[in-house]
């Protein structure tokens, strides 16, 4: 009886064992199949990067950046940005407020720097910084360079509102950035930034980035109205609005301190 | 009752060694309290002044902040940067401060952080902030001052080089020990008329300024105001923190602009689907920047708000009024329905006087523990003394002394000695205090010039405290007592009297 048992338990064994390895063979067959669907997570930001590259043309438009704190009365920033991308060049130059209308930033080879009209002096600034008053960083104005500055770490998928996304886990390899962690929300059926989220060294969510509005400029995306809620914070948050978007060549003067320098004079 | 206190001297010089033990032990507490409140005294009132001389005043007004308390080094709030107050319907409130009593002298500032830029906005580089300078150093705390009324309120600024802020000077006053540092990191010796680049933060944005060096000062209480301290004239420091006028001018904006600011969470904004618009590109004219920006501002970003102050300083008749100044410049502002609020040189200080203010507490603990271990020592003596004499005690119940009688006679014995010694040990606080002050011992760096409450240590003794020492040493003496007695009148007279 024991040993009937004990035979068919092993019989019922060998079957199992046959039916994990045809199903092992199955897979291993299909994994090319399922690898075709799951983007390869490197290409994904790089094509993140170059879905806003202007690289060999020159990009300039007017971002309204409106500034909600508790409390107090909202805070207007507007912005000219001026972008080669080629170079990694940009030019910020306020104009509103009033007070602080002339300042800029400039970007020349790796450093960025602070002019003040009032002064006629410049300053150095950094990439990290944000923006006047508000919670935008000089970086969410240039080029993004996801690719070139973070390694991948993950990769899930999910949903953003009703779009099924990728979910990318993103660690930074330099210091240079303004973020050590950064997760990607990416669209899946148009490759699309949708929402980002920063967070710092010991892993505290900073900010949250939603792109809900997009415009196609030559054959690139832009996102026109962007949404960054300070997680810090709480009840901070800023409105970017982009407008007078433009891809006409700009002088090379524009990329210097000069140009800064003249234009308020 | 004159019987009593008879038997009771009769008692303590019967009992000559062990009467002497305790009335030193006595004598020592009340000494040690003497001396000790005459320590705390110097130092609060030594902390009082030191920072009233150098930088707060008796008295701080300045607006209300919803963020956390305000001093004079902006509102300690927990969320960052929190924009300092201005002073709410300033000249109602300077003529409050002008009809107060008992207030002397007044000045009106505003401060502001900012930080010195090299010449060539070089950032720092690692061989800077090893050898010379460390990212803090490079900071200032800028103090914008009223010259024609500043200097006469604080007088011990001393001048190392070049003068004083005058009325209506622009320029900027550093620490000699910063002057030193940046002279290091500049590589090259800064001297008086130099430019520096300054760049303030504030919360509308950052702003850069060059002003001359007028002159190098030392604070002659180094160690209660940081290094970074800076004074400068009240008109750059106003551009510089965007005390400007017309800083908050009205933008129009397109409804567009600020549509999802009212939104909590971002993922609602993806019911929808996503508008992607085709924009062909416009031609752009970087010329038509110039003229959009050359166009006459309504604003003169230069211009500041003359009438802006952020705080009020003054200075009291006498440091007994400086209570009654503030309560009634609090009554007169909450009848005005003024957002303002007048606190004493603490409140002007904040988390400068806090920390100077714990090093004080630490300090009085320890003295306070210090007592509470003399006073276990005298009670513990107090009770080894009295059983030792239960046999006499028992040889007095047995010839007819009541009970009442015999505790009466030991509370007198106690308390006359503990007057007699307490107020031995008082004179020879007093005694010690006097040595101590004529001895001029001096506070060799900033933590001793804290503790000593100024240059030099000076203990205040006051009646008040001598008093407390001589009456807290014969409620000691009283109540050690108690115990011992009430033990030894339990047992019966004749087994009282049999014990040795």
């Amino acid at each position: 009886m024991h040993s009937n048992v004990f035979l068919k338990t092993r019989g019922l064994k060998k079957e199992s064992y046959f039916i994990i390895i045809l199903a092992m063979l199955f897979f291993v067959g299909l994994n090319p199949l399922l690898a075709q669907s799951k983007p390869d997570p490197k290409a994904l930001i790089k094509q993140v990067d170059d879905l806003s590259d202007f690289s060999g043309k020159d990009f300039s438009a007017v971002f309204t950046i409106v500034t909600q704190k508790p409390g107090e009365k909202d805070s207007v920033t507007q912005a000219r940005i001026f972008r080669r991308d080629l170079k990694k060049q940009f030019v910020i130059l306020i104009l509103l407020p009033e007070v602080n209308k002339g300042q800029g930033y400039l970007r020349e080879d790796d450093n960025v720097w602070f002019y003040d009209p009032t002064s006629r002096k410049f300053s150095h600034s950094s990439m990290k910084e944000n923006l006047q008053n508000t919670k935008a960083k000089n970086s969410d104005f240039t080029l993004s360079t996801f690719a070139e500055d973070y390694t991948v770490t993950k990769m899930t998928d999910g949903m953003v509102g009703k779009f099924p996304v990728w979910i990318l886990d993103l660690k930074a390899k330099t210091n240079e950035v303004a973020y050590d962690r950064v997760v990607l929300y990416i669209r899946k059926d148009r490759t699309m930034l949708l929402k980002r989220e920063d967070y710092s060294v010991n892993g505290r969510l900073m900010r949250t980035t939603a792109y809900p509005k997009y415009v196609e400029l030559e054959g690139r995306l832009l996102p026109s109205q962007i949404l960054i809620v300070d997680e810090v914070n709480k009840g901070e948050k800023s409105q970017i609005t982009m407008a007078e978007q433009s891809v006409s060549p700009l002088p090379d003067r524009v990329f210097t301190k000069a140009f800064l320098e003249q234009v308020s004079r | 009752m004159a019987v009593i206190f008879k038997i009771a001297f009769r008692n303590i010089k019967a009992h000559r060694s062990k009467s002497l033990i305790i009335g030193i032990l006595l004598a020592m507490g009340a000494m040690v309290l003497v001396f000790g409140t005459a320590f705390i005294n110097a130092t609060e009132e030594g902390v009082r002044s030191t920072f009233s001389d150098v930088y707060t005043g008796d008295i701080f007004i300045s607006g209300i902040s919803s963020d956390g308390p305000v001093s004079l080094f902006g509102v300690t709030s927990t969320s960052g940067m929190a924009e300092t107050p201005i002073i709410p319907e300033y000249d109602k409130v300077l003529s409050i401060v002008k009809s107060t009593p008992h207030l002397k002298k007044t000045s009106s500032l505003a401060t502001g952080f900012s930080q010195v830029i090299r010449e060539n906005g070089d950032q720092m580089t690692k061989e800077d902030s090893q050898n010379k300078i460390k990212p803090q150093d490079r900071f200032l705390f800028l103090f914008g001052i009223d010259a024609a009324t500043y200097w006469d309120l604080f007088e011990t600024v001393e001048i190392v080089a070049g003068e004083k802020l005058k009325p209506g000077q622009s320029g900027i006053m550093i620490n000699e020990s910063q002057f030193y540092k940046f002279s290091d990191w500049f590589e090259k010796p800064l001297s008086i008329g130099d430019p520096l680049l300054v760049q303030g933060f504030s919360t509308i944005g950052f702003r850069l300024r060059e002003l001359p060096i007028v002159g190098i000062f030392r604070l002659k209480e180094q160690g209660t105001a940081p290094e970074q301290l800076a004074y400068i004239d009240i008109e750059s420091l106003r551009v510089m923190s965007g005390m400007t006028v017309g800083a908050n001018e009205p933008i129009h904006l397109k409804p567009e602009e600020t549509s999802m600011l009212s939104i909590e969470d971002p993922d609602e904004l993806f019911s929808d689907d996503i508008i992607v618009t085709s924009e062909t590109s416009e031609h752009f004219d970087v010329s038509s920047i110039s003229r959009e920006l050359s166009k006459p501002s309504q604003i003169d970003p230069l211009k500041p708000d003359e009438g802006a102050w952020q705080f009020i300083v003054g200075k009291a008749d006498s440091p007994q009024n400086i209570n009654r100044i503030i309560s009634s410049l609090n009554k007169a502002f909450e009848k005005e329905g003024i957002q303002a609020v007048a606190g004493s040189w603490q409140a002007a200080a904040g988390p400068y006087g806090q920390s100077v203010d714990v090093v004080r507490l630490i300090f009085a603990v320890a003295i306070i523990i210090l007592s509470i271990v003399a006073i276990i020592i005298i009670m513990n003596t107090f009770v080894i003394s009295v059983i030792e004499r239960t046999s006499e005690i028992g040889t007095m119940r047995a010839i007819g002394a009541g009970k009442g009688f015999v505790r009466t006679m030991f509370a007198a014995e106690a308390m006359a000695l503990a007057l007699v010694s307490a107020s031995i040990g008082a004179g020879l606080g007093l005694l010690i205090i006097e040595i101590l002050k004529s001895l001029r011992i001096e506070a060799t760096n900033p933590f001793f010039l804290v503790l000593f409450g100024g240059q030099y240590l000076n203990p205040i003794a006051t009646a008040g405290n001598v008093f407390f020492a001589i009456v807290l040493m014969i409620a000691v003496g009283f109540i050690a007592h108690l115990y011992p007695v009430s033990l030894a009148l339990k047992i019966q007279p004749v087994r009282a009297m049999q014990e040795e």
